[in-house]
């Protein structure tokens, strides 16, 4: 291996008396792609804030070019060549692409005044680096996601950077997007730029990675070649548990169709969707952001109405104009982004889950407590929620239980179709895992389920078949049993 | 490990005993034979409802994380329209059933009033999308503007008998009138907040309205019903308000709103949304009566009372933060 | 180019106002009542560029015209207790330290703090407002030290109107002056593109390495000391320091600022915008004196258009967000 850049010594970080990080050593080589994985809150954002200089170690040291330093500024871990390219881009939607590139370069180097004509330049040549095309005067809030993305990469890549570190970089792309960002890194790498990749999705990681490092509670697991591990191995060393690979899709259960959609259009959205599902069953539909996946689940809901076309509801036709409509013919849906559509982070756990059935708990309009109490502590239990106190905020969970809160809400409302939009974004594998187990459950007891994802091996896992969607129209039904999850990818991406 | 948000609400009262017994304390020696007569205890049951309502109204706001600028002129307003209503319907000596059915004509007349004056304030911000702060802020100035146009800038007065007694009239000669309403409107809206799916309904709003959305629940609907109820309170106060000094004025008791925030953020109302109670809201009203009656007895200056709920907003909200992060922090590493 | 739309707009209105307005009065459009509308602008227009700023920044401030009373009414107090025989600049530079001093005790509450920026100005102006009316003094002083109404003299232009004559104040100059550093501060410093960046996103904006907490004082200091400035000029112009006077007058300056086309919600707005709003709320309250409304119907056209101006934007931030999934949609991604 060649030289050391960054190394981390006997890091120890902890938030009023809880161990978030104990120990840790991390090394990071010069032109090399280091994956830092684990579970959700294993410790690896923490981590990366440290290295960013956003939070100070308790203890430890941290090397930067072979200089230790032990109280790294923000603005010290820029100027040393470190980049953090964030989940959420962190980019400014109201000021043009050339200003978003450039601002990092002109606040660390402690610039005055502004001039444009230099900041168009480092933007353009940041730009061109990467082989993107955006016009540089573009308001950046009118961009794609992928080209949100490039602008936050561009920002990174200035400043002389040597380390890049990207926290799950993937989770708001498309595949199509996802190869061309790793084309992007691959040609950072060519340029002797180091790239931390955190990230919980295994296939990236084989996909990009030449190192591997695994936390697990704030604690090293262990590290090495990425050539040294296989899947079963990864997820042993990220879990404990042993990784599944089988399909656990049930039988439909009955000749006549729950849901019929019939030549459903939304205009500029999605067209001539027409498809049934059968109580039983679990119906997959795949296909990539932007195919119209998800305002179709959102038209069957109510949230975006339709505006050509019928639902049908066990044979009778119904009216969606409204999620309340949705609701009330029996519809539940879980939404993809479970912080901001679906979650009430600092209310009780017990007030999440019994919300959106609350006449159940109430009586003459009145809130019965000690009901809503009796029924969130079934399903807390049911779904095996870790939590002592429901009347805990659910902020006090973690992501995967927070899931598992949505979830409850949505089966407690007792639909006859259930809609999960990519019900395991963000989830640790242990709790996708246990959901799969639980959309299994609920189809058994002759529930309808649509399950929208563009991972494969949950596509493949959960249906008997599923739909591809590109473009706003269905591609054509597919059986799961002809298909393993690199051939579907690679259908997905064609 | 119970660590419920309802901590922080106890807390919330903890802090508002500790204000009202030291104002008991510190007035019970200084001026023990005036604060506790029984002409001042009465003198504040008279203050407390129309501020007292005025709270009520800005919570309804609050808590869906909003803020009703507007509800001091919505009271005068209606008030102006009751007056013209009173002026209009009643004779020289209008015979007392006669009055009092047109007392009650003008009480639910106010109701609508404010029902619509609120409608208005929450068509602006469900619908249109418009941030409450800055809604409101135009509608005050509309809802006065109107008031000004009707009076033209002076101020109505000379209603009918009845109307005095419900403003300053006794039960049982010793308990006010006003006091009597304000704590039935109390009890209605404990009873909404605390006790029923609404108020329920109304947290999970004020947290996350998307999610409130997403969940299959009319959002419109609800900010609507939150505001209308807001516009209905202040009405209610405005009724006071004419029935007590017997005058409408569209200038009257413009600090009031800056006593119902105060009040609010005291009772532990969080202004993001989504946490507060009535009971916290009650107790601050009774904290903030004595505290100015406390400051009008000692022959503070109205400018000095103000520099004082000044600063005591900014310290109750510092220490409410304050608690939320604590709060904040322990949950973080249950994580 | 999508900010000067806004602006193409508002002038488009204005000129329909105005050619309606001197349709019925003649009077209207006459250089004497045009400097009249001018010189009701200047203090608005000071106090507004300060507005803007919060209102970028993703903040709104309402204790900016109580900062102006207690920075004038103090100074005043002070220069003439001292028998101040001098011209008006090292006035104005007190009135402004002041602002600044009060300024940066919002930012205080602010940043440190936490506190929402309504209820922390609204705190601040309640503190302070009681402080200026009970230590300071709540009568108003009408004989000023001399370089306060000499500056009120001083005048630019000077044309004859129906009585007497009427003239423009070299407090426009001062006016000019504001707007002319703000706009530089604002689009040429890094500082000022701190204020977009704070309004456009916070969180990025710490993490790209501006110091938010400083752009934060910054921006309620400059507030605090536009207001200074112009709660002094009020003061030379009404030749009276009367500490009731601009208070109350944050609800009108504010709707200047928006219909000037601020975004409500913080990342936009400009300083040529802000100006226009504000004059477009004069010619529009001067044109109802001229038609022959009466004042009383002043506050709720005031109302009216504050609610119409802040309806339009809310609409146009709504318009934006579905075109813009419409164009992730047309290049194939979102």
């Amino acid at each position: 291996m060649s030289e050391c850049l960054l190394e981390l010594k006997g890091i120890y970080k902890s938030f009023g008396g809880v161990k978030a990080l104990q120990d840790i050593y991390l090394q990071v080589f010069a032109g090399e792609v280091l994956c830092l994985a684990g579970e959700n809150g294993c410790g690896k954002s923490t981590l990366i804030k440290i290295i960013s200089g956003f939070y100070r170690p308790d203890q430890g040291s941290i090397f930067l070019n072979g200089k230790e330093h032990a109280q790294m500024q923000l603005r010290e871990a820029i100027r040393e060549g470190i980049q953090i390219v964030y989940q959420d881009f962190s980019v400014f939607p109201n000021l043009t692409v050339y200003e978003n590139i450039a601002v990092n370069t002109m606040v660390v180097n402690r610039r005055k005044i502004v001039r444009r004509k230099e900041m168009m330049t480092i933007a353009g040549q940041a730009l061109e680096k990467l082989g993107a095309d955006i016009p540089l005067h573009a308001i950046v809030e009118d961009l794609s996601v992928a080209n949100k993305q490039l602008v936050a990469i561009a920002r990174a890549i200035l400043n002389n950077a040597k380390i890049i570190v990207f926290d799950e970089p993937t989770s708001a792309l498309t595949g199509k997007e996802v190869k061309e960002l790793f084309k992007v890194i691959r040609s950072l790498k060519e340029q002797g730029i180091s790239i931390l990749f955190v990230s919980h999705k295994l296939d990236e990681m084989f996909d990009i990675c030449d190192r591997i490092s695994i936390l697990s509670n704030g604690k090293n697991v262990i590290d090495g070649p990425i050539s040294d591990f296989d899947k079963k191995k990864l997820v042993y060393y990220m879990t404990g548990k042993e990784y599944q690979e089988k399909s656990l899709a049930g039988k439909v259960q009955s000749s006549s169709p729950l849901l019929e959609v019939e030549n459903l259009g939304l205009e500029g959205y999605f067209k001539n969707i027409s498809f049934q599902v059968y109580p039983g069953e679990v119906l997959g539909i795949t296909g990539l952001l932007g195919s119209g996946r998800t305002e179709l689940a959102k038209a069957i809901y109510g949230l975006l109405p339709a505006d050509t076309g019928t639902i049908r509801i066990e044979g009778k036709e119904i009216t969606v104009r409204s999620a309340a409509q949705g609701l009330a013919n029996h519809i539940s849906y879980v939404p993809e982004d479970r912080l901001t559509e679906a979650l009430f982070m600092e209310q009780s756990i017990t007030g999440n889950i019994v919300l959106q059935s609350i006449k159940k708990v109430s009586q003459n309009g009145m809130f019965q407590k000690p009901e809503a109490g009796k029924q969130a502590a079934h399903w807390v239990e049911h779904l095996h929620i870790k939590t002592q106190e429901p009347e805990n905020p659910v902020s006090t969970l973690s992501g995967g239980n927070q899931q598992k809160v949505v979830l409850a809400r949505n089966l407690m409302s007792n639909p006859k179709l259930l809609i999960l939009n990519c019900p395991t974004v963000g989830v640790d594998i242990g709790s996708k895992m246990e959901i799969s187990l639980l959309i299994q459950q609920v189809a058994k007891e002759g529930m309808a389920v649509i399950l929208i994802s563009d991972d494969p091996d949950e596509i493949l896992t959960n249906c008997r078949r599923f739909l591809m969607m590109k473009n706003g129209k269905i591609q054509q039904e597919y059986k799961s049993s002809d298909y393993t999850d690199s051939t579907l990818y690679a259908e997905l991406i064609r | 490990m119970k660590l419920s948000i309802q901590k922080i609400f106890t807390g919330t009262a903890w802090k508002l005993l500790a204000i009202i017994f030291l104002v008991a304390i510190v007035m019970g020696i200084r001026l023990p034979g005036v604060f506790f007569s029984g002409a001042n205890l009465q003198s504040m049951l008279f203050q407390i409802p129309e501020f007292g309502l005025f709270a009520l109204a800005m919570s309804m706001a609050m808590l869906t994380g909003g803020c009703d600028l507007s509800i001091v002129s919505t009271a005068n307003l209606t008030a102006i329209i009751l007056g013209v209503f009173l002026h209009q319907t009643v004779g020289e000596s209008p015979k007392t059933g006669v009055e009092t059915l047109i007392l009650l004509g003008a009480f639910l007349l106010g109701l609508l009033i404010g029902a619509l004056a609120g409608l208005l304030n929450g068509c602006l911000i469900s619908f249109a999308g418009v941030p409450p702060i800055l809604a409101t802020l135009g509608t005050m100035s509309f809802y006065g503007g109107i008031g000004i146009v009707i009076t033209k800038g002076s101020a109505l007065y000379d209603f009918p008998q009845g109307m005095k007694k419900i403003g300053n009239g006794y039960l049982a000669g010793t308990i006010p009138i006003p006091a009597l309403i304000f704590i039935g409107f109390v009890l209605i809206m404990f009873l909404t907040i605390q006790k029923s799916s609404f108020g329920v309904k109304l947290y999970m709003l004020g947290t996350n309205a998307k999610a409130y959305e997403y969940s299959g629940l009319n959002r419109e609907r609800m900010i609507l019903a939150s505001y209308g109820i807001s516009g209905i309170l202040a009405a209610i106060s405005g009724f006071i308000i004419l029935a007590r000094t017997n005058t409408a004025n569209a200038d009257y008791g413009s600090t009031y709103i800056m006593q119902s925030i105060l009040v609010c953020v005291l009772g532990g109302v969080n202004p993001k949304g989504g946490f507060g109670k009535v009971t916290g809201i009650f107790l601050a009203t009774l904290a903030i009566q004595m505290l100015s009656s406390g400051l009008n007895i000692m022959n503070v200056n109205a400018y000095f009372k103000q520099f004082v709920y000044g600063a005591l907003l900014i310290i109750m909200i510092i220490s409410n933060t304050w608690d939320h992060r604590t709060i904040k922090q322990i949950g973080g590493y249950i994580r | 180019m999508k900010k000067q739309r806004n602006e193409t707009m508002l002038l488009i209105v204005m000129g329909i106002v105005i050619v309606i307005i001197s349709l019925i009065n003649p009077q209207f459009l006459t250089a004497y009542n045009l400097i009249d509308m001018l010189r009701s602008s200047i203090v608005d227009g000071i106090f507004a560029i300060g507005a803007m700023t919060v209102l970028i920044s993703g903040g709104i401030d309402i204790s900016f015209p109580v900062i102006g009373a207690f920075s004038m009414y103090t100074t005043t107090i002070l220069f003439q207790a001292i028998g101040y025989e001098g011209n008006v600049i090292l006035p104005m530079l007190t009135a402004a330290l002041m602002g600044i001093g009060l300024g940066a005790l919002n930012a205080l509450f602010i940043h440190v703090f936490k506190i929402p920026t309504f209820i922390a100005t609204l705190g601040t102006s309640n503190i302070i407002s009681g402080l200026l009316l009970t230590f300071i003094g709540s009568k108003a002083i009408m004989n000023l030290p001399k370089g306060f109404t000499a500056f009120s003299k001083s005048s630019l232009l000077t044309v004859p109107a129906q009585v007497g004559k009427s003239s423009l104040p070299a407090a426009f100059l001062l006016l000019i002056a504001v707007a002319v550093t703000a706009w530089f501060i604002l689009n040429h410093t890094m500082l000022g593109r701190g204020v977009f960046a704070v309004g456009g996103n916070i969180t990025a904006a710490q993490r790209v390495g501006f110091s938010v907490g400083l752009i934060q004082l910054f921006i309620y200091c400059f507030a605090g000391c536009v207001a200074g400035i112009a709660g002094l000029t009020h003061t030379c112009l009404v030749r009276t320091s009367n500490p009731f006077d601009v208070i109350g007058t944050e609800l009108t300056i504010i709707a200047a600022v928006v219909l000037g086309g601020t975004n409500i919600t913080g990342g936009r707005g400009t300083v040529r915008g802000t100006l226009l709003g504000v004059f477009m709320i004069t010619v529009i309250s001067n044109s109802l004196i001229m038609i022959g409304i009466s004042t009383y119907w002043q506050r709720a056209v005031l109302g009216l258009l504050i609610i119409c101006s802040v309806t339009i934007s809310a609409f146009q931030n709504k318009k934006k967000n579905l075109s813009r999934l419409h164009i992730q949609k047309a290049g194939g991604q979102r």
